[in-house]
């Protein structure tokens, strides 16, 4: 047994070497590429952890949607009868659309138009989260074989959720919307201005525009520009109305569409190119359809 | 032998604990902040290991949750090495109760959520910055109280030693 005093002593230079290690470790991580040794670690312990979080999963989420449903069952007799009037509200909107739609077709037909395709998405199941209340990060059960990249827009039916930005063969981590590092290239559906909006670590979003000439009003409609994300999705509502002030710089809140709390199923769009293409060279992009000239032939 | 059982046990621990993080705690978060049972697992498992297992297994964890969290490596690592060595400083102190348990767990969780921001915003992430701060370092705390006792009694049962010492 040694003395206490030596025995601190070999406790603190252990404590103080852990820490060192720590700071020096830190430092890498933030020094090196997405391609390091760290992101490699990374990928190697969620391979290794996914079949247990996997099993885990499959386990809780029954009973958690269980209790769910029980706290829930009070108000399921009028949640029923909002539906139902909902459902009848958009029968009607259905049929009037897909007279609406008709009609688009036959002006195409007339004017020669070819109608945009939809994208190209992978559905895939969020299994895991990160690991402290300060992540802003879930795993998906699809990766790399299923045609997944980095920097692929991630979505859900309200709207999108986030990005790709770490991927192993069978999994990928998606970043959210909310985790301040990442940032969108915006419209304001309303006055089609542009902007950016960036993730501030809670719950809402904010909004920078950085040369705008119109107010924003509450309620208006965000989607993304096309800059990094395929246009036209929903990134959320401006949270409170906003006048543009010296040097046409905005800035305002925005409620995003999607509720992050609430992941089960989300999709990734794969049918478009990121703009960080660069970044992974040799991902399988999906290249955009060749242009035929329809005069002379060429391609 | 019982030193390395210890550890080898306390670390299987921290491997529970950081499944049932990323699975069962993704789904529920009351006011949008989970525990954080990892670090709850290290102040477990810090109060029966010798001095310096409990500084590995703290290094260990934190670094197992910074691989599959979202930040630079080794930040949370340095976080559970400071709340494990904490830990191991306070548990030789005569203390009882119960009371003085809960206000060790809340104060050490709250300390080393508070220690996370600061390091991590020291490495670029603005953590500190966040609107709602004070949700991630309270919520977590109070939930970390209240998991205590199952946690406390599962380590308690599989690495029991002979001495024991604080918040036991």
């Amino acid at each position: 047994m040694l003395p206490t005093g030596r025995r601190f002593d070999r406790v603190t230079a252990l404590f103080l070497s852990l820490l060192a290690a720590g700071f020096v470790i830190a430092t890498f991580d933030v020094r090196t590429t997405e391609s390091g040794v760290a992101e490699t670690l990374r990928g190697g312990t969620q391979s290794l952890l996914a079949p247990m979080q996997r099993g885990a999963d499959l386990v809780i989420s029954p009973v958690v949607g269980f209790f769910e449903g029980v706290s829930n069952l009070a108000g399921l007799r009028e949640q029923n009868d909002r539906l139902e009037s909902q459902v009848r509200e958009l029968e009607l909107k259905l049929r009037q659309t897909e007279a609406l739609e008709r009609q688009v077709e036959e002006l195409e037909a007339i004017n020669g138009l070819t109608p945009p395709l939809e994208l190209a998405t992978v559905s895939a199941r969020v299994y895991s989260s990160g690991a402290s209340s300060y992540d802003h990060v879930r795993y998906i059960l699809k990766g790399s074989d299923d045609g997944i990249v980095i920097g692929q827009a991630v979505v859900d039916e309200t709207g999108l959720i986030g990005r790709v930005d770490a991927i192993t063969a069978t999994t990928a981590r998606v970043r959210l919307l909310t985790d301040p590092v990442v940032a969108v290239g915006v419209r304001v559906q309303e006055t089609n201005e542009t902007g950016v909006v960036t993730g501030i670590g809670a719950g809402t979003l904010r909004l920078d525009m950085f040369d705008a000439t119109t107010a924003v009003t509450e309620g208006s409609v965000v989607i993304t520009d096309g800059s990094r994300f395929p246009p036209g999705i929903v990134v959320g509502y401006v949270a409170r109305s906003a006048d543009a002030q010296v040097d046409f710089v905005l800035r305002t809140d925005v409620e995003p569409a999607a509720r992050f709390s609430q992941l089960d199923y989300v999709k990734v769009v794969v049918g478009w190119s990121p703009l960080d293409a660069e970044v992974e060279p040799d991902s399988p992009l999906i290249s955009p359809p060749e242009f035929v000239d329809p005069t002379s032939g060429q391609r | 032998m019982r030193r390395y059982r210890n550890t080898l046990i306390a670390l299987g621990l921290v491997l529970v604990s950081l499944v049932l993080q990323t699975t069962l705690f993704n789904q529920v978060r009351p006011f949008a902040v989970a525990p954080s049972i990892v670090l709850l697992t290290v102040i477990a498992c810090a109060r029966y290991l010798e001095p310096e297992s409990a500084l590995m297994v703290g290094f260990t964890a934190g670094f197992l949750t910074d691989l599959v969290g979202g930040s630079s490596l080794g930040l949370w690592a340095i976080t559970m090495t400071v709340v494990a060595y904490a830990t191991v400083k306070l548990r030789h102190r005569e203390v009882d109760g119960i009371l003085i348990v809960a206000a060790g767990i809340f104060g050490l969780t709250v300390a080393g959520q508070l220690l996370f921001a600061i390091v991590s915003t020291l490495f670029g992430h603005s953590t500190i910055n966040q609107p709602d701060l004070w949700k991630h370092l309270l919520i977590p705390a109070v939930w970390n109280v209240l998991l205590a006792a199952p946690i406390f009694w599962l380590s308690s049962v599989t690495m029991r030693r002979g001495e024991r010492g604080w918040a036991t």
